[in-house]
């Protein structure tokens, strides 16, 4: 018994020292989307004759212009050659598919996810049985991706499942690319996932305007939010009702990005990727206003609940400002795509009605005091 | 001779419970002392005193209570249950779970679920949901053994079958639900304390002492010495071992049923704290063994509980469920403990 503390303390110590040794040396992924057209080459070359003390300089420009093919660096960092325009397209997530439909690219998709509603064109054409359904987001079948004969599966590098399907599918030599997707820590990231998968399709100049309107959005949030001067509102989302557990949206995700982008401080900020939090962080943050994933559960449901626990203690439960959001509202907010824009106007609204007007009420229900 | 070893015995027992009950209390108060508030030591027991209280400090020392208070329970639950069923498996790998009840819980859940997706806001209809669910499989597994000629062999092997067809079930219905919740079905029933809420407490508290009541009313630890060495043995005694081992695995399966309804599941505990218990008071007495195992699954899950919030806080990764953190906290204690008593 005698060096049984001193052994629990040491066991506990080498676990927790373990755990930072393997968070710092664990591989991160390089994003980099750098396949230039045009580079300048310089060569620089340093000639000293003997009687003129001199120093000279010859730089020598070099344009190259590429056509075809055409060469993406993806979100694993990996670089990948298209030696013609992929003609069958899966997306492997609900943001993937809108990207592809926003960029006009809806009669190449051949196989989208069962959440795949938006645009509204996308159910129909499942309907009609021209696009295919091969699963659930997290639970992709490779059977049935095999099965369409695509040249080209779009996932996203944020979601497990999808990385996991990378050799199966590489394998019978259908290319797959990973956008960051829903592992997004903000709208350039986002960006660039649209402009990547325009790359491959040559249709840059549409990503180009769908990014001007997106930036559009977020500059008429930003600019109104500047010349009103409010104060900043603490905010808390979750990603369902309490019972299934507080899980939020860390500093490092896009979700958290929209949030402080519409004016809101996110109280889960200095946590990272999709952590739950426990009731006394959130009690002890105090939160001015909290916006719950309704998952299509009853509404009043939902705020008994929330009654029934300690948040009922935060002043945004005492002021009645708890949202929830559904359907269309929450499928804004959550997915990583060419609607993001709105997913900041949709949080500024909830957050300073005074300055943006309320939110559809039919999507997102707030609370009776 | 025999009663100058029974004296020794009977010391090295009440050394050892109070010691481990001492543990529990030091490792109660450092409980309540920290979580991610981070609010200083010294308000929490100026609050706890009620000298000096403000709202947010009240609040959450609630929380604080709440929270703790899961954890112990629990861990004094499944370790009880734990013992019990080593006993009447008569197999020392045995654990809570082993007579099916995770599985038909979370098969009940899914169930529910699918046909009624605001079940998700009700908290206590899904803990009745999971704990029916619970019992249900308990009463399949049982039904299984009986048909098998209900010995502790038998027990254990419809139990795995039982485990596995619900398994199964459960996760082809939770791949169903992942498509109406958008949700990774993995977080369900994933043992937690951070949801903890004070009527938890209550529930716990009241499963907890109704079955400690009943396991000595029934004379349960001495019939389970004897059942331990065989049916031949009980019924020298004159009890029923059918009878015996039924009465033990439903409190057994009351106690997890109601465990894995509040919290959900929690690994290790209930297989390593009756171990723990045995090596510690150095012998397998039931009347030892069951008081000794409830402080120290409390103390194991306690502390885990305190190490999920440490961490919680230091690696920005939000809570970690309990299941994952009891194993890092108890695992070197009982290798300790074995490599010890192996010399001895």
């Amino acid at each position: 018994m005698k060096y049984l503390g001193l052994i629990i303390i040491i066991a506990i110590v080498m676990l927790i020292g373990g755990y930072y040794i393997g968070q710092t040396t664990a591989p991160t992924t390089i994003t980099t989307i750098t396949a230039t057209v045009t580079y300048t080459h310089v060569v620089e070359k340093t000639i000293t004759p003997s009687p003129i003390y001199a120093t000279l300089t010859v730089i020598e420009t070099l344009t190259v212009v590429q056509e075809t093919p055409i060469s993406i660096v993806d979100a694993l960092g990996r670089s990948i050659v298209f030696e013609k325009t992929p003609e069958r397209v899966v997306s492997l997530a609900p943001s993937i598919t809108e990207i592809l439909f926003a960029l006009g690219l809806g009669n190449r998709v051949v196989g989208v996810t069962s959440y795949c509603n938006y645009p509204p064109e996308v159910l129909r054409l499942v309907e009609e049985g021209k696009i295919a359904v091969i699963g659930g987001y997290w639970t992709p079948d490779v059977e049935k991706i095999l099965a369409l004969k695509p040249d080209l599966v779009i996932g996203s590098s944020g979601t497990r499942p999808h990385i996991q399907l990378r050799e199966r599918v590489e394998e019978v030599g259908i290319k797959i690319v990973y956008i960051k997707g829903s592992g997004a820590t903000n709208i350039y990231e986002i960006y660039e996932d649209i402009a990547t998968i325009a790359k491959i399709f040559g249709v840059e100049d549409t990503a180009r305007k769908i990014i001007q309107d997106i930036d559009n959005e977020i500059r008429y949030v930003t600019q109104k939010l500047g010349e009103a001067n409010v104060a900043k509102l603490k905010v808390l989302q979750l990603a369902g009702p309490p019972s299934w557990g507080l899980y939020s949206a860390g500093g490092d995700t896009f979700i958290g990005w929209v949030i402080s982008t519409a004016g809101g401080i996110n109280i889960a900020q200095r946590f990272t990727g999709w952590p739950q939090l426990d009731y006394e962080f959130v009690i002890a943050e105090n939160p001015d206003v909290i916006i719950v994933s309704a998952m299509g559960a009853n509404y009043t449901a939902i705020i008994e609940e929330i009654r029934g626990t300690p948040l009922a203690d935060t002043k945004a439960f005492k002021e009645g400002r708890v949202y929830l959001l559904d359907k269309e509202a929450n499928d804004i907010l959550v997915r990583p795509g060419p609607r993001v824009g709105k997913a900041v106007v949709l949080v500024a609204k909830i957050l300073y009605p005074e300055i943006f007007g309320e939110p559809d009420t039919p999507i997102v229900y707030r609370m009776h005091k | 001779m025999a009663l100058e070893i029974h004296v020794q015995n009977v010391k090295r027992f009440i050394f050892s419970l109070i010691f481990s009950i001492l543990i529990l209390c030091l490792i109660y108060i450092v409980s309540i002392s920290i979580g991610s508030s981070m609010l200083p030591i010294r308000d929490v027991f100026l609050c706890l005193f009620g000298i000096e209280c403000r709202d947010i400090s009240e609040s959450i020392l609630r929380y604080r209570w709440a929270r703790s208070s899961t954890a112990l329970l629990t861990g004094a639950i499944l370790a009880l249950s734990g013992t019990l069923i080593q006993s009447i498996a008569r197999n020392p790998l045995a654990e809570p779970y082993i007579l099916g009840l995770s599985s038909t819980a979370l098969t009940a859940l899914a169930i529910a679920i699918l046909i009624w997706p605001t079940v998700i806001a009700y908290r206590y209809y899904m803990m009745v949901i999971a704990f029916v669910g619970a019992i249900a499989g308990y009463l399949l597994t049982t039904a299984l053994s009986v048909l098998a000629g209900s010995t502790g062999y038998s027990l254990i092997l419809s139990g795995i079958a039982i485990t596995s067809i619900f398994s199964g079930l459960s996760h082809v219905l939770l791949y169903i639900v992942q498509s109406k919740l958008k949700s990774p079905y993995h977080l369900l029933l994933m043992g937690s304390t951070s949801t903890a809420l004070i009527q938890d407490v209550l529930i716990l508290t009241s499963t907890l002492l109704c079955c400690t009541f009943f396991i000595y009313i029934f004379g349960l630890p001495k019939k389970l010495n004897a059942y331990v060495f065989g049916d031949s043995f009980v019924k020298q005694l004159g009890y029923n071992p059918k009878l015996l081992s039924i009465i033990s695995a439903l409190l057994a399966s009351l106690l997890t049923g109601t465990t894995v309804a509040v919290v959900g599941i929690v690994g290790f505990i209930g297989l390593a704290a009756p171990h723990i218990a045995r090596l510690i008071a150095g012998s397998s007495d039931h009347r030892v063994t069951l008081a000794l195992s409830i402080f120290i699954g409390a103390s194991l899950a306690t502390s885990a509980d305190i190490l999920a919030k440490i961490l919680a806080v230091t690696t920005r990764q939000g809570e970690f469920p309990l299941g994952v953190v009891t194993s890092i906290i108890g695992a070197p204690f009982l290798a300790y403990l074995i490599i010890k008593s192996g010399k001895r």
